[in-house]
């Protein structure tokens, strides 16, 4: 008898294919929900870490103009930024355990039980792409590796709303799973006898894995920790003067303009009756000197003892409002970078400082010889090298 | 049918957040497209899936299947762990390993010998691992209990 090709269809779509759909394609006993359950609520800590953190950092770089980030505590962004990557590389094993678990899930017969059943799987797109994606160029990045096209903190920005909103989604669809297998009345509480590691052993793995990967990443900005720092991109008592730096002078294209005996630091600027000052007029100032940290948005952080004029007493020598917030400019060529922001808080703050000089000695010129942007409890990348001018701002 | 209770309430008002901020992260890849490159970010994007789903997984699949066969039961859980631990310790390293960021004008930037370091710590793993089996091997006749007949 031939049947129609309707028939045919339909047999195709609803015939389980057998292979990874067929019912106890996969064997191990850790697939179950309780397991999924424990490394979903670890992974909603972790993500919701790593959220908040970024959006501070990213608040603090694209301030809206609700936002004035304080300059105290001192190290309130080292801090913040350091649990941001810390977070996310202890997070490579939770994910990696929590889409392992649930992978026989993908195989699942038939792909759609109905709109409902399709739009949750839909869902699971974003959230299981996005993580990816957030972890993998967040790695990329520490690591100095820019293999894509995408400006990197705008990206992964924007993939970050997308994989919180997608996660949030997901606990409201899985909330009642969720629940059950965590009870104490769970069907999964009594595991199934068998050999290999038992729910609690596979949970104390990711939690090692977990564990020691900070062991060996966290030392790059817990100072303790360095020599043991055996995977981070960078160690903090290592580069020119005994620290990292990020952007070399070369690239900034400044090994000329820096070290030219014409350097003089003018102040400008809305308010502000223009001041030119030569290195000479600098060093005869009150010098000041603040152990301050340099914290780098890529996670690696180390504190150094600086000296230098205060920006405060510079502002106050060019009769600069009170109130102004200030661009800081650099010798540097071109770049995102070359110049930051400082808000009136840091503009005012009494550590806020224009360094000459580090540890003792004149500033190295990959340090910002011959002078650079100091302050408390800012990013790295806005603690600007090579300043050549200080810009009032209205 | 679905109680509309205060916990039903509650899923559908996280449900709600949860599109907005994904309709957030849509519109800010649209806006700032200049930045975000849509091309690049969504083969990205996509790739990561991919990666994970066709070949992460496959090959840990795989990798289980080849080698837990072969190592007898008391002995699977230290294996396991071992293989997990050493796994998440390579991917990790993969950038830095490869060295790809290191700058010529920049020796502050990967320092490190991170190929030494890494077969270092796998070193570590596995000794440690070793010598959980070797502990188990000589107790096992006392913790290991008779077999199922199933």
């Amino acid at each position: 008898m031939v049947r129609p090709a309707s028939q045919r269809l339909k047999d195709l779509v609803t015939t389980n294919p057998g292979g990874p759909f067929a019912e106890g394609a996969f064997t191990s006993r850790l697939h179950s929900r309780r397991t999924a359950a424990w490394l979903g609520m670890a992974l909603g800590v972790t993500f919701g870490i790593c959220f908040l953190t970024g959006l501070i950092s990213h608040a603090i770089q694209m301030p809206p103009a609700w936002f004035t980030w304080p300059s105290r505590p001192v190290s309130l962004f080292r801090l913040t930024q350091g649990l941001h990557i810390a977070t996310g590389l202890a997070t490579f094993p939770i994910l990696l355990a929590k889409l392992w678990t649930v992978y026989p899930h993908f195989w699942t017969w038939p792909a759609a039980r109905g709109v409902a059943h399709a739009l949750e799987r839909a869902a699971l797109f974003p959230l299981v792409a996005g993580s990816a994606f957030l972890l993998w160029s967040g790695l990329s990045n520490i690591g100095l590796w820019y293999p894509f096209a995408f400006f990197f903190p705008t990206a992964h920005y924007y993939a970050a709303w997308l994989t919180i909103g997608a996660m949030l989604v997901h606990i409201a669809a899985k909330a009642p799973v969720i629940r059950e297998a965590l009870s104490r009345r769970s069907s999964d509480l009594d595991e199934p006898a068998g050999d290999g590691l038992s729910r609690r052993g596979f949970l104390g793995t990711v939690a090692a894995a977990a564990g020691l990967i900070t062991l060996v990443t966290a030392g790059q900005t817990v100072w303790p920790l360095r020599r043991l720092a055996l995977l981070a991109p960078r160690r903090p008592d290592i580069g020119p003067q005994g620290f990292p730096v990020n952007k070399s002078a070369k690239s900034a294209k400044v090994l000329v303009t820096a070290t030219s005996p014409l350097y003089a630091l003018t102040i400008t600027g809305a308010g502000a009756t223009p001041v030119t000052l030569t290195l000479a007029d600098l060093q005869s100032m009150e010098q000041v000197t603040e152990t301050l940290p340099i914290a780098c948005v890529e996670g690696w952080s180390t504190v150094q003892t600086w000296t230098g004029v205060r920006v405060r007493d510079l502002l106050d020598l060019a009769g600069a409002p009170r109130r102004a917030k200030v661009r800081v400019e650099s010798l540097q060529v071109g770049g995102l970078y070359r110049t930051s922001v400082l808000n009136r808080k840091h503009a005012r703050d009494a550590k806020t400082l224009l360094a000459l000089r580090v540890n003792g000695e004149p500033l190295h010129l990959e340090h910002g010889y011959p002078l650079r942007l100091i302050g408390p409890n800012r990013p790295g990348v806005q603690q600007t090298k090579w300043v050549s001018s200080l810009v009032v701002l209205a | 049918m679905t109680r509309v209770g205060p916990a039903y309430v509650a899923r559908g008002a996280l449900t709600a957040l949860g599109v907005a901020a994904m309709g957030w992260g849509l519109r800010g890849i649209v806006v700032e497209a200049d930045r975000v490159h849509p091309r690049s970010f969504g083969t990205w994007f996509v790739g990561a899936l991919l990666v994970h789903d066709a070949v992460i997984a496959p090959l840990v699949f795989a990798l289980a299947a080849y080698v837990l066969p072969r190592v007898r039961p008391p002995y699977r859980a230290c294996v396991q762990a071992g293989l997990i631990v050493s796994g998440v310790l390579i991917l990790i390293s993969i950038p830095v390993v490869g060295g790809y960021g290191r700058r010529d004008d920049n020796t502050s930037t990967l320092p490190l010998d991170y190929g030494r370091n890494l077969v270092l710590l796998l070193v570590i793993v596995w000794l440690t691992t070793f010598a959980v089996v070797g502990w188990r091997l000589l107790h096992v006749h006392r913790t290991t209990p008779k077999r199922k007949s199933t």
